[in-house]
């Protein structure tokens, strides 16, 4: 009889612990991914008698095409991460650069996987930019340093501006 | 959660132990007496299955336990199961798994097994602590599984189905086991569990492995058996 008492109360004691128990939690992963792009400028040293890259931090207004979200409203910024369409295979940006008055068109061409995270968290895409089309009023040129993008911390593309 | 489940089992421990009040030193007792073979069990979970469904209705299992009682100290044991889980997330995300799985592993009776003349007792109630090395062939499928991006306003959705994976996990428990009528026994354990190995090529995708349960971090589980002892 007290081995009985003993094990219905083991039950009850166990049985209020694991009823705390949450196991369908919310996804903790950072799920974002975005293109890195950071912004310079070609300078030119008469006294070295070369163009020096510098970074370059415009006065920047961008927004997707055919997007009424403005992804930097006018921020002096070196560095912006762009966000890239999943069911896609192309991204437009318009870039308004506020201080040189000039404004710019960036298409990137690209592929994408889906990655399985979690159940909770679904797919994360990874990317893999193929190609890029710009227009040159306010920039320069665009190097791809990094074709991959799967996450939102590495820079894949310098921009260059005009002077 | 995973310090709150350890810290949970730790405690539990030292409150059973406690509560029986029955755990010797070892230098107390000489084990190994008399004949290796004292008889058989076999136990079968009813009541944590039960509770499982009571707490999450997509998820049931069923487990069946057999033991060998060598010198009433060492228990061979072996523990067959089928689990299943047909799971809809908030995130719409649905999961379904169902597989047998099978553990293998060797309990140990922390209770002195001689009267203090060196005669071996007769007592068919023990605690005990133990190892298991658990296996599953996880067949498991996931539908709605979603992709998004708030800038762009899209949302794609993606089914991942008949996937099959080998999992292997260890286990550690506690537990009870106490005779409560010529042979008929009541007895509860706790255990804690560890991934050791996966044929996945993402641990996490499998949300809910069939007898290890929710593979987002070490799993906790009690068993509640009944069972009969056969033999000596």
């Amino acid at each position: 009889m007290k081995y009985i008492v003993r094990v219905i109360f083991s039950l009850v004691l166990v049985f209020s612990f694991v009823s705390c128990d949450d196991s369908t939690s919310d996804c903790r992963e950072d799920m974002g991914v975005e293109l890195g792009a950071s912004f310079f400028q070609s300078i030119y040293n008469p006294q070295k008698q070369l163009f020096e890259t510098k970074e370059y931090s415009p006065r920047i207004w961008i927004k997707g095409i055919k997007n009424d979200s403005v992804l930097c409203d006018s921020l002096t910024k070196k560095t912006i991460f762009l966000p890239l369409h999943i069911s896609k295979n192309e991204t437009g940006y318009i870039f308004d650069n506020i201080t040189s008055k000039l404004i710019d068109t960036l298409i990137v061409s690209h592929t994408q996987t889906e990655k399985l995270v979690s159940l909770e968290c679904g797919c994360k895409m990874q990317y893999t930019i193929e190609s890029y089309r710009v227009t040159t009023h306010g920039i320069d040129s665009v190097i791809v340093k990094d074709p991959t993008v799967n996450g939102n911390t590495d820079i894949q593309l310098q921009v260059f501006f005009k002077k | 959660m995973m310090i709150k489940k350890i810290s949970g089992f730790v405690f539990l421990v030292c409150f059973f132990t406690m509560t029986i009040g029955a755990v010797e030193l070892p230098d107390k007792y000489k084990s190994f007496q008399g004949e290796a073979y004292q008889g058989w069990s076999l136990m079968v979970d009813g009541f944590s299955p039960l509770m499982a469904s009571s707490l999450d209705k997509d998820i049931y299992y069923y487990q069946l336990t057999g033991n060998v009682n060598l010198f009433n100290k060492i228990f061979p044991t072996l523990e067959i199961g089928y689990a299943s889980v047909d799971k809809k997330l908030p995130s719409k995300a649905e999961y379904s798994a169902n597989s047998p799985y099978l553990r293998l592993g060797v309990d140990y009776n922390l209770l002195t097994t001689i009267d203090k003349d060196g005669k071996p007792k007769n007592s068919k109630s023990f605690c005990y602590l133990g190892g298991r090395y658990a296996s599953t062939y996880n067949n498991y499928s996931m539908k709605n599984v979603s992709s998004n991006d708030n800038y762009w306003q899209e949302q794609q959705f993606k089914s991942i189905l008949d996937q099959q994976a080998y999992v292997g996990w260890f286990e550690f428990l506690f537990g009870v086991h106490i005779d409560i009528y010529k042979g008929l026994s009541l007895g509860w354990c706790a255990r804690v569990k560890t991934f050791l190995h996966s044929s996945a090529e993402n641990n996490t995708a499998m949300w809910y492995v069939p007898g290890y349960g929710f593979s987002d971090s070490a799993s906790f589980e009690f068993n509640y058996t009944i069972g009969y002892t056969f033999g000596k």
